[in-house]
C-alpha cells in the first residue's frame, strides 16, 4: 500500500491487505462464544491466522457445534480454568504464537496473569488499546486511543498512549501520522478543563521529536479534530485539524462512549487491539459482533512482521 | 529555633507597621508574616514565623501585648499547629523538561494555574517542607518568577 495514502482507504479495503500477508499463530483464551468462535473460524479460512484455542476443550468442541463452526482443523489446547491464560501467556513467551486473543474471561483478571513479569510480554511502554474505525461516507479510516485500558492517564502515560497508537498508524502504512489531542475546545482552560492542558503541553513536548513521522496539535473538540469543514468554520488552522488519523481522547469515559457510540448507534465497523507488550492482544467487548472481533484480528495481523 | 507566632488583631490602618515595630525593636528578623480577615470582618489574624531564640519572642511578645489593636497572642507549639502555605511558581517551559515537570507537580499536588509557549504557572497549597521540596526540584528547570504567602496556621484541633 502507498505510504501516503494508507489513511485514504476505507477500513475493510486497509484491513483486507492483511490477506497478502503469511497467516500467523494466535493464541485465544477461552473461546467459548459465538462471535469470537466464528471470527476466528473465518480468519483462518482468509488464511490469516492459524488459531490455537486454549480452554476447557470439551467446551469449545461443545459452543463450536451448537453454533455450526468447524474447529477440527485447528489446534485446540485443553486446560483447566486456572491455568488457560498462563498457558497461552507460555507459548508468546517460547514464541509458538505470534499473538493473543482474549475470549470469555474478565479483562482484569487477563491481563492480571498475562502481564506477570515471567512472561516478559511488558516493554518500556505501557498497554493501550488503539481502536480503528472509519469516516461514514469517506475514505478515511482513523484511529482513537484509549477507550479501554487507562482509565484517567497522566502526561506521562498519554505520551506512551501517543506513542502507541503513532507506531500502529505507521505499521498501517501512514507515512506522516497527523495526531489531534481531544478536549471540549480548542483553548487552554485553567482549571476548570485539564485535558485542554495535555493536550497543549503534548503538542510543545513533540517538538523535542520523540514522536517520530507524526505532527502533533491540539486541544481539539472532537468535529474539529475530523471535519475540516468544521475545522474551517471555526477558523482553526493547522495541518492536523480536521485530518488527524489519530484522536486521543482525554479519559476512559470519552473513549468508551465514542467507541460504543460508533458502534452501537451508528452500527459502524471498528476494530480494536492493545499496544504497548510485545505483541499486538486482540481485546473487544464481550458484547461486540462477529464482524469486529474479526477486523480486530486483521488489525492486530497487519501489526505484526 | 522556629516560633510560629498568631496574632489577632482589629483590623485597623497601621497595626501591621506596629506588630512588625515590636519584632523590629528586639532586632528579631520576620521570617514570613501573612495576615487576613477572619470570621468577623473587623478583626484579621497575622500568622509570623521568626527564627530566634524563645526569650527574644517572649520579649517581643510582651511588645505586641501592649498594642491596643492586637486582641489576642499565641505562640502556636509546632506540633500543635495546622500549618500550609501556598506557593505560586512561574518555570520555563522546554519541551524536553514538560514530562518531569508535570511528574513532579503530581508528586506534590501541586497544579498547573496557567501556561504559554514558554512558561508554566503552578501552585501548591502544602506545608512548608513540601513547598521547599517542590521549589528545589523546579530550581535546575529554570524558576523565572515565585511567590510564597508565608505560613498561614491555626491552633490544631481540640
Amino acid at each position: 500500500m502507498n505510504q501516503k495514502d494508507a489513511d485514504l482507504y476505507n477500513m475493510q479495503t486497509l484491513l483486507n491487505t492483511v490477506k497478502g500477508l503469511p497467516a500467523r499463530k494466535m493464541v485465544v483464551v477461552s473461546p467459548y462464544d459465538r462471535a469470537t468462535l466464528e471470527s476466528i473460524s473465518a480468519a483462518h479460512n482468509e488464511d490469516i491466522i492459524m488459531p490455537i484455542l486454549i480452554g476447557e476443550e470439551k467446551r469449545i468442541r461443545r459452543s463450536a457445534e451448537q453454533y455450526n463452526i468447524p474447529v477440527n482443523n485447528m489446534e485446540i489446547i485443553c486446560s483447566d480454568e486456572e491455568n488457560i491464560i498462563e498457558r497461552a501467556s507460555s507459548l508468546l513467551l517460547e514464541g509458538k504464537a505470534h499473538f493473543i486473543m482474549k475470549g470469555m474471561v474478565r479483562t482484569g483478571y487477563f491481563f492480571h496473569v498475562l502481564l506477570d513479569p515471567r512472561f516478559k510480554i511488558r516493554t518500556e511502554r505501557i498497554l493501550s488499546h488503539v481502536g480503528m474505525f472509519e469516516i461514514t461516507g469517506k475514505k478515511r479510516i482513523f484511529l482513537m486511543s484509549d477507550a479501554a485500558i487507562n482509565i484517567l492517564p497522566n502526561f506521562t502515560r498519554k505520551i506512551h498512549i501517543v506513542a502507541n497508537a503513532v507506531d500502529a498508524a505507521h505499521k498501517l502504512g501512514i507515512g506522516h501520522v497527523k495526531v489531534a489531542m481531544l478536549a471540549a475546545l480548542e483553548r487552554v482552560k485553567l482549571p476548570a478543563m485539564p485535558a485542554t492542558l495535555d493536550a497543549f503541553l503534548m503538542k510543545k513536548f513533540a517538538e523535542t521529536g520523540y514522536f517520530e513521522r507524526c505532527e502533533i496539535d491540539g486541544p481539539f473538540a472532537f468535529d474539529n479534530a475530523l471535519d475540516p469543514e468544521k475545522a474551517r468554520t471555526k477558523g482553526i488552522g493547522g495541518d492536523v485539524a480536521g485530518n488527524a488519523n489519530i484522536i486521543i481522547v482525554p479519559n476512559i469515559e470519552t473513549g468508551n462512549v465514542l467507541y460504543k457510540s460508533i458502534t452501537c448507534i451508528q452500527r459502524q465497523d471498528a476494530a480494536g487491539v492493545v499496544l504497548g507488550g510485545t505483541c499486538p492482544i486482540v481485546l473487544t467487548s464481550r458484547s461486540d459482533d462477529f464482524k469486529t472481533k474479526l477486523n480486530s484480528i486483521k488489525f492486530a495481523r497487519l501489526l505484526i512482521l | 529555633m522556629k516560633h510560629t507566632i498568631s496574632c489577632l488583631v482589629y483590623n485597623k490602618p497601621g497595626v501591621l507597621a506596629k506588630v512588625a515595630r515590636s519584632f523590629a525593636d528586639e532586632g528579631i528578623n520576620i521570617y514570613s508574616l501573612a495576615a487576613g480577615e477572619v470570621e468577623e470582618e473587623d478583626k484579621s489574624r497575622m500568622t509570623i514565623v521568626v527564627d530566634t531564640g524563645s526569650e527574644m519572642v517572649r520579649r517581643a511578645e510582651m511588645h505586641l501585648k501592649k498594642i491596643e489593636e492586637v486582641i489576642k497572642l499565641y505562640d502556636l507549639k509546632e506540633e500543635e499547629l495546622i500549618a500550609m502555605e501556598l506557593l505560586l511558581i512561574k518555570i520555563r517551559v522546554k519541551p524536553e523538561n514538560i514530562p518531569q515537570i508535570l511528574q513532579t507537580a503530581e508528586l506534590f499536588n501541586a497544579h498547573v494555574i496557567a501556561v504559554s509557549d514558554v512558561s508554566m504557572v503552578l501552585s501548591l497549597a502544602s506545608e512548608e517542607n513540601r513547598v521547599n521540596g517542590l521549589i528545589k526540584m523546579f530550581k535546575h528547570l529554570g524558576i523565572i518568577e515565585m511567590s510564597r504567602s508565608g505560613k498561614l496556621a491555626v491552633s490544631g484541633l481540640d
